[in-house]
């Protein structure tokens, strides 16, 4: 089973995103835990891109994101320039309020919820795939 | 996403947050919640009614904790959802701010 959605790279085209991976819950038999995990990566993920995009001063850039069956994964594509978010500097969790910075932790939250991850320039195209086993 | 806030008999100001604390979410009570928590030195939030946090939410938390504590407030947390919880934990963020699922905790956490 494969069902997929594109979007534009826009922060007003996150919700319809969230909406998306809720409507295939029951498809994809996904339980609680799996549900709250995609959302969260694609939102990161596409937050991502969206910022990617706007500082490239990109207009209209696309992203798709495709949920996969057995095993489940997630894989999103955007023809952006090359990043690959697997090899991207985690940030070590500051530990005081002081030294605390803005951003930073979505790709954080990804490692910890994405039971895999990998990356691959196919095709002039990003391509990441989370699993979720 | 809503926020309201009140505050307790013990002194304390309780921040509540409903919805989805996702990128939108999180635009939307930025503003809000940065003027209440930089007011005030003593906050407790309630994410009870949190349903989904991602890391634009985390960085409105986190944000609004560092401005209290320029001015030697305080913040807590207080019973997020479990998923939520785990979000906050995997993050790190219950390093920076404490967080409670008891009001009495929370509240003396706030208060010192």
């Amino acid at each position: 089973m494969l069902q997929s959605i594109t979007l534009t790279a826009e922060f007003d085209e996150l919700p319809k995103l969230a909406a998306w991976v809720e409507a295939q819950a029951p498809q994809f038999a996904l339980d609680a835990r799996q549900l709250y995990a995609i959302q969260l990566c694609v939102e990161e993920v596409a937050a991502n891109l969206v910022m990617h995009a706007r500082r490239a001063g990109q207009g209209a850039a696309h992203f798709t994101v495709a949920l996969e069956a057995d095993p489940l994964r997630v894989t999103v594509e955007d023809d952006g320039p090359a990043f690959d978010p697997t090899k991207a500097p985690l940030p070590q969790g500051p530990a005081t309020l002081e030294s605390v910075r803005s951003g930073g932790l979505g790709l954080e939250l990804v490692s910890g919820f994405a039971s895999l991850r990998d990356y691959a320039r196919v095709s002039g195209k990003n391509r990441l795939t989370l699993g979720f086993g | 996403m809503d926020l309201s806030f009140e505050q307790l008999a013990s002194g304390v100001t309780m921040i509540s947050l409903k919805g989805r604390l996702d990128v939108t979410g999180a635009m939307k009570i930025d503003v809000q919640f940065a003027a209440v928590a930089a007011g005030n030195r003593a906050v407790v939030v309630d994410l009870g009614g949190v349903e989904f946090l991602a890391s634009m939410g985390l960085r409105t938390l986190i944000m609004g904790a560092k401005s209290m504590h320029t001015k030697n407030g305080r913040m807590a947390l207080w019973r997020p959802q479990p998923m939520v919880e785990e979000v906050l934990v995997t993050s790190g963020t219950t390093t920076l701010i404490p967080l409670a699922h008891d009001i009495a905790e929370a509240e003396r956490l706030v208060l010192g």
